[in-house]
């Protein structure tokens, strides 16, 4: 009886000290944070050149063809892919398959440099879990991307740190609040001479409560790339429903053999859903860059 | 809820004070409540798998309650019934989806019709079938002569060891649970080796699990040949650390609520050939292997030929234990294969360090196809070995920094232990606390905001 009490007693000593230590740490940790200071800015309109009235006489075939050559010199115009440097940051996506998908086809474009970081569990909503501003700065002082990709959301369900406040998930706030992280986070790339930053938009997933989530966190991405030029959003959304909108969890190709697209956890990825994400990612990159 | 939070802690103090209540006052209440807590704790990760659990447990009663009868004319065909059972369970939870995503590549016509079904794979399926069919086994053979229900589902859902083992037996386990008498533990051994534990997990595993690690087994074509070896040596320590950690956790618990388990670990990776690192590395699986597969094929009571043939079958059932991956199968095949040839002795035992040095490097480049996602990944791996440029990222002062502390870990973990626990015994118990509490402040304090999952929970 006295070494039962006495082991018990034991423990729950370590577990008061740790409580003790844990609390105190707790009133003392939130750390400050300044938003980007500048207000939101709808970017100007982009320059729309005037067009030379188009002759009546003209054929179909060679409005056909002189489209062609206007997009073949515009890709003409394009910079290549081959001669910029990648930057591809996120959670556990981009530590993941959907990370390794992108930057294997990315290296088979033989692109100058790619350099990837991942930190599961984290993202934008709690820079007082992990501050991605700070690591971005970090980065960013070894390495100068010409254009970032960037996969965040899956953590982010949940209450902003913001202004040193909680903005929970029901407050009419938090999508602006979420955007405006957003446009903090990416203005550090175009403050750095990043051309483009790409955001990969999150997908369905199995959990009807946590798509809504992620439907939510897309609309803010989704509002932001509106406002500004150089921002892009990809959408993966559709990639992983099946015809009636719902979850897809495998998938066959026309050749008739099945894949699995989505990791256990009706979360991440595969490998295979990786490079469906990854087609995504080049498709967009085609539209301002030349391969 | 992961064991190296604080709300576990918290909440295994809860389960420290029932399991106490349960010994000074009903056995049966002692091993409802560690039910209660373990199913609890499955729970949490998801509401689904404890209904596996229970399908599972109630499968296992029902066949090793018939086979401890025996006097039962047919229990050779129970005992196939009761294996295939949990078989069938544990193909049709892990194994599946991989067996018909990978032959309707050869065969997309044939399998056209069938349909994949979205499961989610249990946690720890693969030690919780193990048990189980080792409790079948073991009423079979008689080594169990009676089993109760509310035995077997506590020794199929015991807590500590529900996610990654070790892969205790019944008799041993139950046998302890039993006993009411708790004052001959040495308590603050355990809860310091539950420290210990946590310390290996959330600092020196989260050191190791670096971006350049991660990446060098998923992108091996960018890296150079001295990244690359240094990889599979990083991998080495770290798969070590991680799973050995989780022991000590587990082994660290189980002691504080008065139950001691076997090990899984002792110096692995000072093992002078394959067999000999079998017999020191995952132990409860290597022995469920030899005791459940290897000897009922004949073991080495039969012939040269089969003998050899027998230990690359039940190497490579180890291999795919592990996971629906061809490279889990190659691993598996390749370790049996060097265990046949060691046997052959292609490389002799007269040089103990050669040994040591030749074993330790075939089992980290083995590693390979553990860590890699596929066998084309594998391949670029063993390809970049002589890939000879001049880029080193992962050389650098820290990671050799961590392979000089994993060294010592590996070797001196026992002593370290030992010393402590004496130590922390010397005061009264309310100094032993207070020690143990600030040894976990610190650890949390230490550790970064994110930690890598056991490897081992996957299977």
């Amino acid at each position: 009886m006295e070494t039962l009490l006495k082991n018990i007693g034991i423990y729950l000593i370590t577990l008061l000290v740790l409580s003790l230590f844990k609390s105190y740490k707790l009133s003392f940790e939130l750390e400050t944070e300044t938003f980007y200071s500048q207000s939101n800015q709808i970017s100007s309109p982009k320059y729309i050149p005037e067009l030379s009235p188009t002759p009546i006489s003209i054929s179909l075939d060679s409005i056909i063809n002189k489209t062609k050559e206007v997009n073949d010199a515009k890709i003409a115009l394009m910079p290549k892919i081959s001669e910029l440097k990648f930057l591809l940051v996120g959670d556990s996506m981009i530590q993941g398959a959907v990370g390794v998908q992108i930057e294997k086809r990315l290296l088979d474009y033989q692109v100058v440099d790619v350099y990837r970081f991942g930190k599961p569990s984290t993202g934008m909503s709690r820079s007082d879990f992990f501050n991605w501003n700070r690591k971005t700065d970090e980065i960013l002082k070894d390495y100068s991307p010409d254009v970032v990709i960037v996969m965040f959301g899956a953590n982010d369900g949940q209450s902003i740190w913001a202004d040193k406040k909680w903005v929970k998930l029901d407050d009419p706030f938090w999508d602006a609040t979420y955007e405006r992280k957003v446009e903090e986070f990416s203005q550090k790339f175009f403050d750095n001479n990043v051309k483009n930053v790409y955001w990969v938009g999150n997908s369905i997933s199995r959990y009807e409560y946590y798509s809504e989530y992620m439907k939510k966190i897309n609309n803010a991405l989704i509002s932001y790339s509106q406002k500004k030029e150089n921002f892009i959003y990809i959408s993966t959304w559709e990639d992983f429903s099946d015809s009636s909108g719902n979850y897809m969890h495998f998938t066959t190709t026309p050749e008739g053999s099945k894949k699995v697209l989505r990791a256990e956890d009706g979360i991440h990825f595969t490998n295979d859903g990786g490079k469906i994400i990854a087609d995504e990612v080049v498709e967009k990159l085609k539209e301002k860059f030349r391969f | 809820m992961h064991f190296t939070t604080y709300e576990f802690i918290a909440f295994f103090a809860v389960i420290l004070i029932f399991n106490s209540l349960g010994a000074l006052l009903n056995t049966g209440f002692r091993k409802i409540s560690l039910i209660v807590f373990s199913y609890y704790f499955y729970y949490l990760f998801n509401f689904e798998f404890i209904l596996f659990l229970l399908a599972i447990s109630i499968i296992t009663f029902v066949f090793s309650t018939i086979l401890t009868n025996r006097l039962f004319t047919f229990r050779k065909i129970f005992l196939s019934l009761g294996i295939l059972s949990i078989l069938s369970v544990l193909v049709a939870l892990k194994y599946f989806d991989f067996i018909i995503t990978s032959l309707s590549t050869y065969f997309p016509q044939i399998l056209q019709s069938i349909t994949l079904v979205d499961i989610i794979t249990p946690i720890g399926i693969s030690y919780i079938s193990f048990k189980s069919i080792s409790l079948i086994i073991d009423t079979y053979r008689g080594t169990v002569s009676s089993v109760k229900l509310v035995d077997v589902f506590l020794y199929l859902s015991f807590f500590p060891q529900l996610l990654a083992g070790p892969i205790e037996r019944y008799n041993g386990l139950i046998s302890q649970i039993s006993l009411t008498n708790l004052s001959n533990i040495d308590f603050s051994k355990y809860a310091f080796r539950f420290c210990w534990g946590v310390f290996k997990k959330l600092i020196i595993v989260s050191a190791l699990f670096s971006n350049d690690l991660m990446s060098i087994f998923q992108i091996p074509e960018k890296y150079s040949a001295i990244d690359l070896l240094l990889g599979i040596y990083l991998f080495s320590a770290y798969i070590f650390i991680d799973f050995s950690g989780y022991t000590d956790i587990s082994n660290g618990l189980s002691g504080m609520l008065g139950i001691k388990c076997g090990e899984n670990f002792n110096k692995p990776y000072s093992a002078s050939s394959i067999s000999e690192f079998w017999k020191k590395w995952h132990i409860s699986l290597s022995n469920w292997i030899r005791d459940y597969v290897y000897i009922p094929l004949g073991g080495n009571r039969v012939g040269k030929f089969r003998n050899y043939l027998n230990l690359i079958i039940a190497m490579t059932l180890a291999g795919i234990w592990h996971g629906a991956n061809l490279n889990f199968l190659i691993w598996g095949f390749l370790h049996g294969l060097l265990i046949v040839l060691s046997r052959i002795s292609l490389f002799g035992n007269r040089f103990k360090f050669v040994g040591v040095f030749i074993t330790f490097n075939l089992i980290s480049l083995l590693w390979i196809f553990f860590n890699t996602e596929s066998l084309d990944v594998a391949f670029e791996y063993f390809k970049g070995l002589i890939n000879f440029n001049s880029d080193y990222i992962l050389l650098s002062y820290a990671n050799i920094a961590l392979l000089i502390i994993a060294i010592i870990i590996h070797n001196y973990e026992d002593q370290v232990i030992s010393i402590v626990s004496i130590f922390i015994n010397r005061f009264r118990f309310f100094y032993q606390g207070i020690f143990l509490g600030i040894i976990l402040w610190l650890v949390f304090e230490l550790a970064p905001e994110t930690t890598p999952f056991f490897i081992y929970y996957q299977f």
